[in-house]
């Protein structure tokens, strides 16, 4: 066991730092520079001047001398400065971090919440009336676009009812205490559980259906065992393998697919400072933040295995490797 | 009433008491709405609209261009002049001609934290303007002074290495508060990451404005609150948020359902989305319209052959209804801009080129320049070839891919094709309009001051090669001596009717020559409460928290 | 995680089409999707029989209110809001439609590819598509819109033509979307490869390409045409998010997500112009997904829901 996480924790490292260079490279890629971009906005700005700030921002060297240097400095600790928030890259990236974490948990716990029983019941009686009227549910979460949905929650729940804040934090509203901050991340969360829960949902009920085929969940029934014994006692176990990974699989995603909820509701968190220091040509914080998406995947992998084992006792790590 | 019931009610009451926007509820707090959160709050570094609407709440430059578009002094006492002595003609020690300035700060002028503002920190701030290595980015304005004298501990006096007709504006000098940065400038290299603008950025001793900085959370709000250290007008506000929401619909919803107060002209709606708001809202919000300095134009590639032609350049503009789409689109709140020159600016010229939407002369020129015939209502050159042009903006910024669809339904009218090529802000002046790589037509504004001479655009030293670091802004590649004579000349004459008569060939030359298609200046749409009163709309650069001082509470 | 097992198409096409028959909610679906595909396929003639034009701007008729001419009202340039949809429509299922297209047949190539050669190629392959899975979309977008494509040596017809981004999005879709039909196929092919059908075509001398195509691919068109189906609606709304964002179909060019962003900004005043075009792409994206759904339950009684497992 250990053996394994070991060696899989060093082969996370490797994929991290090939990751690095080639998010890196595509960076530099991009067309411009941040000299480029800041003498469009300011006219004042002079061709010796361009010259000076590209050197202070080592513009001047090659991008894989640029490369080195951040690696070099990233290995002792100092992740470098970010251009664009005027702050060390991990202090801009904290703040944003704890925000989109808030938002992501409590809305998969939600979508959770209510994914997993449904899919249950839908699995239990398949093609019935009820399971139509959860699977259709579940498609209409997956398919709204979500500025949209965020935009009509706004319109409906802040504008016209009044009820809720429509979007930013507590903080900038002056207010700080828990219950002040929960009108705020009502309509975020929402609006991330809506566009989450029909996933969830869609694969529980599927692995529900199979796991409900297999001749022990069979054998437990001859044996007289009543549907919710069976479900609940029998099959969870077994249905739960593949809902658990992919939810580990998406841990990365989710991160950035928080952008739009984020924009829309004037949040910051992890997708804008990702969006925004792309747009705004900040290297160095474009890069952690790819990374630490890259290497939330790669721990979402990880996990996802260990649970698979943990939950199929037929599983061992040694069969994981292959 | 059973008691089940009063629970509920009180139940209800409770929540709707949680959920109920706890925004501005008394009136001595103000929430204002804006688009884009500061990058740096260092004054000096990366100049961006953001930083100076905030920087205009808590700091004061020496000298400021008011609402009446004249400069004036803010922290010295009186604008120097030749005519009363504050200024001196000198010669440089290599023998230019120079000049000599003396301000003298206010007596009351004190930084937040109580220590005096002095020559001290002039002083500090130009050498760390100057010090190649500080990263400041522009710091040609540093290098033109020569020395400082310090003539007492308030008075000061800059030797100039040239003389310009603008001497007295020292606008974009933002004093550094000495007593708390010099020690971050120890090292000039780390000063960019070591400010304490940046480090500790609620630091009273940075600002000496109404208010002071008290809350800075990147990306969502800063707080201002009171300076009690301030020496002027009292402010009306005890505490003023700034809260920052991009995308504008949320923004609106922001502001009807009560998070915000206002929203911010500088940076906040488009006018087509403040007519539109206005329409609906009109009456519960003051909405005012303030034309300004943005000119919105089409950089013409002149170096594309077909460009080249003086009489297509014309034609393209003669084929435009740039007035409907004033009229139309922006409510006649945007005037048709002629010349790179406001109307509101005082060198402003009406007698130049006027190219009204006239479909005959276009079509007139573009027969003249060899595109007679017509094949599916396109029109070719002898060879057969279709006229065609690449017209190039910023992808994602709806009013200007607006107008664009506008102008290119209009230009296909006169037999023009021009098709839409839109790159992400990021590309289009990270590289295709900073390196003049896009073919034809680029449409973006600029941002200008009363009274700027408009060198970096029109000189021909001024064309991004890659030779000078790709810096300058003539991305047309307009050439042109009398232009460039007349760019240096303008500089440096220092009589008001001299150069009046100067500003008005630049506008003959602009207009005649059509280096860029002028399309419309920019207003600003400040949506603001029924009970806020005081606050002018300046239509330059300098924002309207300038003075906030006179903003006041009406009921 | 590879539970997905391929089996060989059921023969008996009837049987196929009763078992989608059955799956109500996806034959209302396609009866939906087949009226919105007539009426974009349509657009020019609808457009000619309203008497307006798709482009051409009016000035003096912006926001106009529904009538007869026009059914929707106009938008903010007076265009016919009708009009400028079932346009919309047409570059959102082409967008949608060859995007995952392009993107099954990479995947089916390279699924197959790796999956039938096994052992080391198969786990470099299975490498660089977990490598392309963490591969951040939105520089890749940005470095996209910035490739001249002229220096590609693509013709001046594409290059100069309004619709390149349209082909931006599709290459990018393609080049990221990719994964899911690989690891489908790779994980069916190295089950299938063992099977005596496929041993007995090796021992008769059957050349790699002729196993691999004649006798692997066939069986596997059920999982891959699911999936496929079920990726289109995503990559519709995949255009209306990169519309928000200002990298997605670019105006002129109408397309469902950007006719929708450019609504957004004026919701409140006309909230209508926001409406229908979200209100198509919903319908749009849910009813791929329930015909992705009834296709599997049509084409794959057995592994139906196994399979449903992996393609969320």
């Amino acid at each position: 066991m250990s053996e394994f996480l070991i060696r899989r924790v060093f082969h996370s490292l490797i994929v991290l730092f090939v990751m690095s260079v080639i998010i890196y490279g595509l960076i530099g890629l991009m067309p411009g520079d941040p000299i480029d971009l800041m003498i469009s906005a300011d006219p004042h700005i002079t061709s010796e001047d361009a010259a000076r700030l590209r050197l202070i921002y080592g513009l001047d060297q090659p991008l894989w001398s640029r490369y080195l240097h951040w690696l070099g400095s990233a290995l002792t600790g100092d992740l470098g400065y970010s251009r664009l928030y005027a702050q060390p890259v991990w202090d801009a990236i904290v703040p944003a971090l704890s925000n989109t974490l808030v938002l992501l948990l409590s809305s998969l716990t939600l979508a959770l919440m209510i994914a997993l029983p449904a899919g249950i019941f839908a699995a239990t009686r398949p093609y019935s009336l009820s399971d139509y009227g959860i699977n259709l549910a579940a498609f209409a979460g997956i398919s709204i676009p979500p500025f949209w949905l965020g935009i009509l929650l706004i319109l409906l729940f802040a504008v016209t009812l009044g009820w809720l804040p429509a979007g930013g934090t507590a903080e900038a509203a002056g207010a700080g205490t828990l219950w002040e901050r929960v009108p705020y991340l009502v309509l975020p969360i929402v609006s991330l559980t809506i566009a989450g829960v029909g996933g969830h949902t869609r694969f529980m009920r599927a692995s529900m259906i199979e796991t409900l085929r297999q001749d022990y969940i069979r054998t437990a029934r001859a044996k007289g065992l009543s549907q919710s014994r069976v479900v609940l006692g029998h099959a969870l176990r077994n249905a739960m393998i593949p809902v658990v990974t992919v939810i580990a699989l998406d841990l990365g995603v989710l991160f950035s697919g928080a952008l739009i909820t984020e924009t829309v509701f004037a949040y910051p968190g992890m997708g804008k400072l990702i969006f925004d220091s792309i747009m705004g040509n900040d290297y160095n914080l474009a890069l952690v933040c790819l990374l630490l998406a890259t290497a939330l995947t790669l721990f979402g992998n990880l996990f996802a295995d260990v649970a698979y084992a943990a939950l199929d006792p037929r599983i061992s790590y040694g069969d994981i490797e292959a | 009433m059973t008691k089940s019931k009063q629970r509920i009610g009180a139940a209800i009451l409770a929540l709707s008491f949680i959920f109920l926007p706890i925004a501005a509820m008394a009136k001595n707090d103000l929430v204002i709405g804006t688009t884009q959160y500061p990058s740096t709050f260092h004054p000096n570094i990366d100049s961006m609209l953001a930083k100076s609407y905030v920087h205009g709440l808590t700091r004061r430059p020496i000298t400021v261009i008011d609402a009446d578009w004249k400069t004036i002094c803010l922290l010295c006492e009186t604008l120097p002049a030749l005519e009363n002595g504050g200024a001196v003609l000198e010669k440089t020690a290599d023998g230019k001609d120079g000049i000599a300035v003396r301000y003298k700060i206010i007596d009351a002028a004190q930084w937040g934290d109580g220590t005096p503002i002095t020559v001290d920190d002039v002083i500090f701030t130009w050498e760390v303007g100057k010090n190649p290595k500080s990263g400041v980015s522009s710091n040609e304005a540093y290098r033109r002074i020569l020395s400082i004298d310090r003539i007492d501990d308030r008075t000061f006096t800059f030797h100039i290495d040239r003389r310009t007709f603008d001497y007295s504006d020292i606008s974009q000098f933002n004093l550094l508060p000495a007593h708390i940065e010099r020690a971050k400038f120890s090292t000039p290299e780390a000063y960019r990451t070591q400010t304490a603008f940046d480090t500790d950025a609620t630091n009273p001793g940075l600002f000496m404005g109404p208010y002071v900085m008290t809350q800075a959370k990147t990306g969502s709000h800063m707080v201002f609150e009171r300076n009690p250290k301030w020496w002027g007008k009292k402010p009306a506000f005890d505490k003023i948020t700034v809260r920052v929401i991009e995308n504008t619909a949320t923004l609106e919803a922001n502001l009807l359902s009560g998070g915000i107060d206002m929203i911010a002209g500088e940076l906040g709606l488009n006018v087509d989305q403040a007519l539109a708001f206005e329409k609906r809202h009109g009456k519960k919000f003051a909405v005012t319209y303030k034309p300004g300095l943005i000119y919105e134009h089409i950089d013409l590639m002149l170096d594309n052959p077909l460009l080249s032609d003086i009489r297509m350049r014309q034609a393209l503009l003669y084929a435009l209804d740039r007035k409907s789409i004033s009229e139309k689109l922006f409510g006649g709140k945007q005037p048709v801009a002629h010349t790179s020159i406001n109307p509101l600016d005082w060198v402003y010229a009406d007698d130049v080129a006027h190219y009204d939407f006239n479909p005959e002369k276009a079509a007139a020129l573009l027969d003249q320049a060899g595109w007679q015939n017509k094949k599916n209502g396109i029109r070719e050159n002898a060879a057969g070839e279709p006229l065609r042009f690449e017209i190039m903006t910023t992808a994602g910024n709806r009013t200007r891919e607006l107008v664009e669809q506008v102008l290119q339904s209009q230009w296909k009218t006169a037999g023009i094709d021009v098709r839409i090529k839109n790159e992400p802000a990021r590309v289009f002046f990270g590289e295709t309009v900073t390196q003049r790589k896009f073919q034809a037509m680029a449409m973006f504004a600029w941002i200008s001051a009363p009274e700027s001479v408009p060198r970096t655009t029109l000189h021909s030293e001024e064309i991004p090669t890659a030779e000078n670091n790709w810096s300058g802004q003539n991305y047309t590649g307009f050439k042109n001596a009398e232009m460039d004579t007349l760019l240096r000349n303008i500089e440096t004459e220092l009589d008001r009717d001299k150069r009046k008569v100067m500003w008005h060939r630049l506008q003959q030359i602009y207009a005649a020559e059509l280096p860029a298609l002028p399309l419309y200046f920019r207003a600003d749409s400040y949506i603001l409460p029924k009970w806020l009163k005081g606050l002018t709309p300046t239509g330059h650069q300098f924002p309207t928290t300038l003075w906030v001082e006179n903003w006041s509470v009406s009921r | 995680m590879s539970i997905a097992t391929a089996r060989p198409i059921d023969v008996h096409a009837n049987s196929v089409v009763d078992r989608f028959m059955r799956h109500r909610l996806a034959v209302i679906s396609a009866i939906i999707l087949g009226v919105l595909v007539a009426l974009a396929l349509l657009a020019p003639a609808i457009e000619a029989m309203l008497g307006t034009n798709a482009e051409t701007v009016d000035l003096l008729a912006r926001y106009g209110p529904a009538s007869a001419a026009h059914p929707l009202g106009t938008d903010e340039l007076g265009r016919d809001v009708l009009v400028r949809l079932l346009y919309g429509g047409r570059v959102s299922l082409f967008v949608g439609l060859t995007a995952t297209l392009a993107a099954a047949i990479i995947g089916t190539a390279i699924g197959l590819f790796a999956g039938y050669a096994g052992g080391r190629v198969d786990a470099l392959v299975m490498r660089v598509t977990d490598g392309v899975i963490a591969l951040p979309v939105l520089p890749l977008l940005i470095v996209l819109a910035a490739v001249d494509l002229g220096k590609l040596g693509l013709p001046d017809s594409i290059v100069s033509a309004e619709n390149v981004s349209l082909y931006r999005i599709v290459a990018i879709v393609a080049l990221v979307g990719w994964t899911t039909v690989a690891r489908l196929v790779r994980a069916s092919t190295l089950s299938l490869k063992t099977r005596p059908f496929i041993l007995a075509a090796q021992a008769q001398g059957a050349d790699k390409f002729r196993v691999m195509f004649r006798h692997i691919l066939p069986n596997l068109a059920s999982p891959i045409i699911v999936a496929t189906t079920l990726s289109v609606g995503n990559v519709i709304l995949l255009e209306s998010v990169l519309s928000f964002l200002g990298l997605g179909i670019q105006p002129p060019l109408p397309s469902w997500g950007n006719i929708l962003t450019g609504a957004q900004n004026t919701i409140w005043e006309a909230p209508g112009l926001a409406f229908y075009p979200g209100m198509l792409i919903f319908v749009t994206v849910i009813a791929f997904n329930f015909i992705g759904d009834g296709l599997q339950d049509a084409l794959d009684p057995r592994a139906r829901d196994r399979r449903a497992a992996e393609q969320h």
